[in-house]
Formats: C-alpha cells, sequence, structure tokens
C-alpha cells in the first residue's frame, strides 16, 4: 500500500505545472521595481509637508509670542490710556511738548504742578519732584 | 533556507508555476489564477519580514488573495463558470493528457475537494512540510496531514 502510494507521490511529482508567463514576471517585477522610488517619493513629500508645517506653526508662534511687545508700542495703546500717561510728567512727554512749542511746555508744566499741589500724581511721581522750600514764602 | 534570498525572481522562479497552479485550485481560470497570484506576490513581497517561514507565507498569501478574488461579487458568475469546468489541461506541462492512466489520475484529483487538493499541490509541487502547509492554511498540523490524500 505504502509502496503503492510512494510511487504515486514519485509519479505526480513527475509532474511539472506550467511554467509562469512572462506576462506575468513582468506586471510582478513592475510593481515591486516600482513601489520601492514610489513609495520613496512619497514618505520623502510626507517629511516635506511635515517639516513645513512645522515652520509655519513657529512662526505663527513666534508672532504671538511678538503681539505683547507691539502692544507696548506707542501706536496700539489705546486713546484713552495715552491722554492719562501724557498726564504724567516724563522727559518724553516735556520733550515732546517742547517740539511742539515752548508755550505747549509751560502749559504741561502748569498742568502737573496743579496736579501736584491737589494730590493727583502717583506718589512715586510725587517723591521724584521734591518740594523744595520756595524762596518766595519766606 | 530560502530566506536568504532576497531576489524577487528567485523566488517567482522557484516558487511561481505552484502558486499559480495553487490558485487554480481555487478560481480555475488559468488567467484569473495569475492575476491572483500577481496581487498575492507583490503583497507578499512587500509584507515578507513580518512573517517566520517566508515559503509558508507566500502559499498563505496565494489562498487569502483566491479567497478575496472568490468573494468578490463582480467575479461570482465567472467563478462559477470556470468551477464547473475548470482548466485541467492547463495545470501541467508535458504531455500528461496523451497517457490515459495520466489522464485519469488527473481527473481523479481535479474531482478532489478544494481542502485536499490544496494540501496535495503544496506539498507535491510546492514542496512544503506538513507544518509549513498547516502554517498557511492556518490549521493544525494534523489537520494537514489527515487532509493529504495519499495519506497512509
Amino acid at each position: 500500500m505504502n509502496e503503492h502510494e510512494d510511487s504515486l507521490e514519485a509519479e505526480l511529482a513527475s509532474w511539472k505545472p506550467v511554467p509562469v508567463s512572462e506576462r506575468l514576471k513582468q506586471r510582478i517585477g513592475q510593481d515591486i521595481d516600482q513601489s520601492g522610488p514610489f513609495r520613496r517619493r512619497v514618505w520623502l513629500l510626507a517629511g516635506t509637508l511635515a517639516a513645513a508645517c512645522l515652520l509655519v506653526m513657529l512662526l505663527l508662534r513666534t508672532k504671538q509670542d511678538d503681539n505683547p511687545r507691539r502692544l507696548l508700542t506707542a501706536s496700539s495703546i489705546p486713546e484713552q490710556a495715552m491722554e492719562f500717561s501724557d498726564q504724567l510728567p516724563s522727559l518724553r512727554v516735556y520733550t515732546r511738548a517742547l517740539n511742539q512749542s515752548t508755550e505747549a511746555l509751560d502749559v504741561l508744566l502748569d498742568r502737573h504742578g496743579a496736579m501736584g499741589s491737589r494730590g493727583m500724581l502717583p506718589k512715586a511721581v510725587q517723591q521724584a519732584f521734591p518740594s523744595s522750600p520756595s524762596p518766595f514764602m519766606n | 533556507m530560502a530566506q536568504e534570498h532576497d531576489d524577487w525572481a528567485s523566488w517567482m522562479e522557484q516558487h511561481g508555476s505552484s502558486l499559480v497552479l495553487l490558485a487554480q485550485q481555487y478560481v480555475g481560470c488559468r488567467s484569473d489564477a495569475e492575476d491572483v497570484v500577481h496581487e498575492a506576490f507583490v503583497s507578499f513581497w512587500r509584507s515578507r519580514h513580518q512573517a517566520q517561514d517566508w515559503t509558508a507565507y507566500l502559499f498563505s498569501c496565494v489562498k487569502h488573495a483566491a479567497s478575496n478574488w472568490m468573494r468578490s461579487k463582480k467575479r461570482r458568475s465567472k467563478r462559477e463558470e470556470a468551477s464547473a469546468r475548470p482548466e485541467v489541461e492547463t495545470w501541467f506541462a508535458g504531455n500528461i493528457e496523451k497517457d490515459e492512466w495520466q489522464k485519469e489520475l488527473l481527473q481523479v484529483i481535479a474531482a478532489l475537494p478544494t481542502d485536499q487538493r490544496e494540501v496535495l499541490v503544496m506539498k507535491i509541487w510546492g514542496g512544503l512540510s506538513f507544518p509549513q502547509i498547516a502554517q498557511a492554511l492556518e490549521v493544525s498540523a494534523n489537520t494537514a496531514a489527515s487532509r493529504y490524500p495519499l495519506c497512509p
């Protein structure tokens, strides 16, 4: 029985399956050979896109970080705040007033003097201008 | 070991004909079997590093590709037609059809259930061991051996 099966097995093994067609080999070869460079190109494209996205995100973040600084610039200070800061004595305010005219500087100095006498200026500013004994007081 | 050959043409040269023969056991028509092997081989080549036994995995890929092919609704009618009349004359090279005894033997093989034919093809023409066949078919080695039509 086993001998018969062995011979049958040997006989079947001697049959050779029809070889693969050249067309199939070519199709497989095209798919396999093209998949390498194609995949590499896809990865390269994906990497480039990711890098570009990262760069854009970094730029946006940097701009956001810059915004508070821009808020501090004179042009971005609200009108009301500007007026308030004009009321406080500072070198910048005096310079600007002097640039306009000497009368403007006088007016500003008068205003600050009046504010100081009424205690409307912050303490730090009042201490910056200690009241000196007036020669006319004596 | 076969894994050492990392050249698809060598793999195709060594297993191509038995892969197409295996695919013919499921899909009948030779041109469809070549389509199945095309899909299976490309899939195998791209994912072969995941497998421990590449040869068993290659035959497993053909089995899966053939299953997908058969599941396809578009091809159903074509499949039914093909299974009704398997192209046994395209299975083997040479003059098998001319020898009366060989012709009868071929008809006997063609009449076997698919699960026996797939084991026969993998064992005789694919050169796989029963553990490899078991791995390819995702069954136990005993089940694979019991499906072998020439099992003593």
